[in-house]
């Protein structure tokens, strides 16, 4: 509870006009929404910009927040619905061939597994990618509540609010993310028995 | 309890969002089932793995990208809203110089009796006038008097 009333002094020192208090929150939150934008969207390029436009409407809408949530519950929905948006617009999925990034990075580890001699950080960094190629296989939705679960640590009624839906759509979203996972992963899983 | 359900109560399980009750019925079924205790591992791995992968990092200055951001976005609603302001100011004063000149016009026209009216009072009319004056002058009222006492 501690850090949300601390998000609520900020707030209301925002709203007197002190520009600190903005700063502290911008500074507070924008690895967080970086990683929800990167992890969602997958593409690197964006996150700058796009963090950059989830605080510009933090800012703007930020007279109007109704102290009825946490501060970065509502901050991750503005990202939230930004990545959606993105997402409609500009039809990621078919722009880029994320099946066949997918196929290669999974079909990359493997062989990396095979052939490795001891460049550890070269498997960290593949592994990364493994996950990341995963999670573009998920829809949308099921990717959005994952990283709000798995990344943010949210509750499930956090994430019911944030993306408004019941608690019970998001257990069961939750669910059937993690199976889609563990499908995706089944090779990494299997190797590690 | 069959393992489907049980799969779906893990993943609540491992997220703290069973009742008690629930939990306690996952807990002791997990004790003996190695299956679903392979289970939790691998979400325990899927959470980790995600985290790892959020490798994501902002430039330091980016609290001042974004306060530039801000300035901007305030920059294009004062530029935005500069057209529709003119626009407003020029409506209102054309309001204003319509009733004006209304308001003046009808100060400055004389208030004369309609001819008719000025028939039935016995005044001699502006044809009469014309016809005392001939047509090519202004009448006025004087002219009218000076054509009633000719007639």
């Amino acid at each position: 509870m501690e850090p949300q009333r601390d998000d609520f002094k900020l707030i209301e020192a925002f709203r007197k006009g002190d520009d600190k208090a903005f700063e502290e929150i911008v500074r507070r939150y924008q690895r967080q929404v970086a990683n929800i934008i990167y992890l969602t969207l997958g593409n690197r390029e964006e996150v700058d910009d796009l963090s950059q436009e989830v605080f510009v409407r933090v800012f703007r809408s930020l007279d109007r927040f109704e102290f009825d949530s946490s501060l970065y519950s509502w901050i991750y929905r503005i990202a939230v619905n930004l990545c959606i948006d993105e997402i409609r617009k500009k039809k990621i999925r078919k722009l880029i061939p994320l099946d066949f990034l997918t196929e290669r990075k999974l079909e990359s580890e493997k062989h990396s597994k095979e052939t490795a001699t001891g460049s550890d950080e070269l498997l960290h960094k593949e592994k990364k990618e493994v996950i990341r190629a995963a999670l573009d296989k998920l829809s949308p939705i099921h990717r959005t509540v994952i990283l709000l679960r798995e990344y943010q640590d949210l509750s499930y009624g956090e994430i019911a609010k944030t993306l408004h839906i019941s608690p019970q759509a998001v257990k069961s979203r939750i669910f059937r993310a993690r199976e889609e996972l563990r499908e995706l992963l089944k090779d990494y899983f299997q190797e590690r028995t | 309890m069959n393992h489907t359900k049980m799969q779906r109560l893990l993943s609540a399980f491992v997220d703290h969002e069973l009742s008690e009750t629930e939990a306690k019925v996952v807990r002791e079924h997990v004790e003996g089932c190695s299956l679903c205790q392979r289970r939790i591992v691998e979400l325990g791995s899927i959470r980790a793995r995600i985290r790892a992968a959020a490798t994501a990092d902002l430039p330091d200055n980016f609290v001042y990208t974004v306060q530039r951001s801000i300035r901007r976005d305030q920059l294009e609603s004062v530029i935005w809203l500069g057209p529709e302001r003119f626009a407003r100011n020029i409506v209102a004063a054309l309001c204003v110089l319509v009733f004006a000149v209304v308001a003046f016009g009808s100060v400055l026209k004389p208030q004369q009796p309609l001819g008719e009216e000025r028939y039935l009072s016995g005044e001699p009319t502006d044809s009469a006038a014309h016809a005392v004056l001939g047509s090519q002058r202004t009448i006025s009222k004087e002219d009218v008097m000076f054509a009633a006492l000719s007639q």
